[in-house]
């Protein structure tokens, strides 16, 4: 049997998550890029976007990532980013009231602060979609 | 001789000190267990960020950021991190001294305090305070390093700065913590032979990898990501540092305070029952004495 990778999702407080898997799907600042075990060292900024990781079985897993970096070494995908969470510790009526209030803010000028707003936004979109994703992969 | 009530009152008060110092030594306690998880649980994340920057430091021999840029040094800042509240031995008394004498004879130096007993010591003693950061100094959250860096990082960039330093106690053990000063601005770029000299954040070193990395989109613009994200660990790294000390000071401190109360009770009580002794032979002195003069 192939290699498979070992996954570490690290935030500065946590182990988000910790396992070995076949493949990881990232969205990088560039483009989707997917990591197979043998691939060369690598470091990746990434986007506001769900990691995807695939099991052994078939089956797929979603982390959702707020940006942060990828570094790929000897079959080792470590993950570090200032948030990370499992699709179950979302809660999605939050996010979606967050992504209501953001794109609000956007809308209202000068109130607010923009860049933050948009930090925001697209965090909560980040989460909403990895919530949607693992939803639709599970039915 | 002190009247038996006034005893009895002095070991009633002494007694609910010792209530309150011992309450305060067990939550000490508890969160001071809490503090060393948190920065147990922050090692991994600071330390493949620090391989990280030293990897692509490695690789960009040029390496051009504003915040790794060292300018001649005019005007400098320091962030002293102490408490927020007191009773914690001699923990905020002595990152303050270090502070003061850092601060000495330095008169373009200013100052950031982070807890309340710093702004309170250094306003008393009329220094310039440009900023107080306050309440978290007991648990502080990767959003308070977050916001100290951004602003950290935004008058480096504009030029208010040209040196920023963090004073704050490296914690070693609930006895033993020693405040020390550490430039973050400029950053200087970790090396491979000096890993892990920041905070808790403490590592035997990490081997030397052989194979070079590929970058997305590119070493420079992973390089203006991950510098931030450096300083930020270090920072936090910095805070909890401070927390722990904090807590293992006050641990201490409330713990030797239980003992000496506990002595106290002791000393009053054989005192007070010294004095109910000496009355009850003088009453019956007397009630004798008066019983031989009627005969």
């Amino acid at each position: 049997m192939a290699d498979r990778l070992q996954v570490d999702i690290i935030t500065p407080d946590s182990m988000v998550l910790s396992g070995k898997y076949n493949m990881v799907v990232v969205r990088s600042v560039e483009g989707e890029l997917g990591i197979l075990a043998g691939h060369i060292p690598i470091i990746v900024t990434l986007s506001e976007w769900p990691v995807k990781l695939k099991n052994e079985d078939g089956t797929v897993t979603y982390v959702s990532v707020s940006g942060g970096f990828m570094e790929v070494r000897n079959n080792q995908v470590s993950i570090l980013a200032t948030a990370a969470e499992m699709p179950a510790d979302i809660d999605a009526k939050r996010a979606r009231a967050a992504k209501k209030r953001a794109e609000k803010r956007l809308l209202a000028k000068g109130e607010y602060d923009h860049a933050r707003a948009q930090v925001a936004l697209k965090r909560a979109a980040g989460r909403i979609k990895t919530v949607e994703l693992s939803a639709s992969k599970t039915r | 001789m002190a009247s038996s009530g006034g005893i009895r009152q002095r070991i009633r008060s002494v007694r609910n000190i010792q209530h309150i110092t011992k309450a305060m030594k067990m939550v000490a306690a508890a969160r001071l267990r809490r503090a060393q998880a948190q920065a147990v649980s922050s090692k991994p994340f600071a330390l493949k960020i620090q391989e990280m920057l030293a990897n692509v430091a490695a690789v960009e021999k040029e390496i051009v950021h504003p915040l790794l840029l060292a300018r001649e040094v005019k005007n400098v800042v320091y962030y002293v991190v102490g408490a927020d509240k007191g009773l914690a031995g001699a923990y905020n008394s002595n990152v303050a001294k270090l502070a003061a004498a850092e601060l000495k004879g330095r008169a373009n130096a200013q100052l950031v305090t982070v807890g309340r007993k710093m702004r309170e010591y250094f306003s008393r003693r009329k220094y310039k305070i440009i900023e107080s950061l306050e309440s978290f100094s007991e648990k502080p959250g990767y959003q308070n390093a977050v916001e100290i860096a951004h602003s950290m990082t935004t008058k480096y960039i504009a030029g208010e700065f040209d040196e920023i330093n963090i004073i704050y106690t490296q914690f070693y053990s609930p006895l033993r913590q020693i405040p020390i000063v550490v430039k973050v601005l400029p950053v200087e770029p970790p090396k491979y032979e000096e890993f892990g000299e920041s905070g808790l954040v403490r590592s035997k070193g990490l081997p030397r990898s052989d194979k070079e990395y590929i970058f997305e989109p590119g070493p420079k613009e992973t390089l203006t990501l991950l510098v931030p994200r450096y300083l930020e660990t270090l920072i936090y790294a910095a805070l909890i540092n401070a927390a722990a000390s904090e807590l293992g000071s006050r641990m201490t401190a409330m713990s030797a305070a239980t003992d000496n109360s506990a002595e106290i009770i002791a000393k009053l009580t054989l005192y007070y029952n010294k004095v109910r002794q000496a009355a009850i032979t003088r009453e019956i002195t007397e009630i004798v004495g008066g019983a031989e003069a009627l005969k």
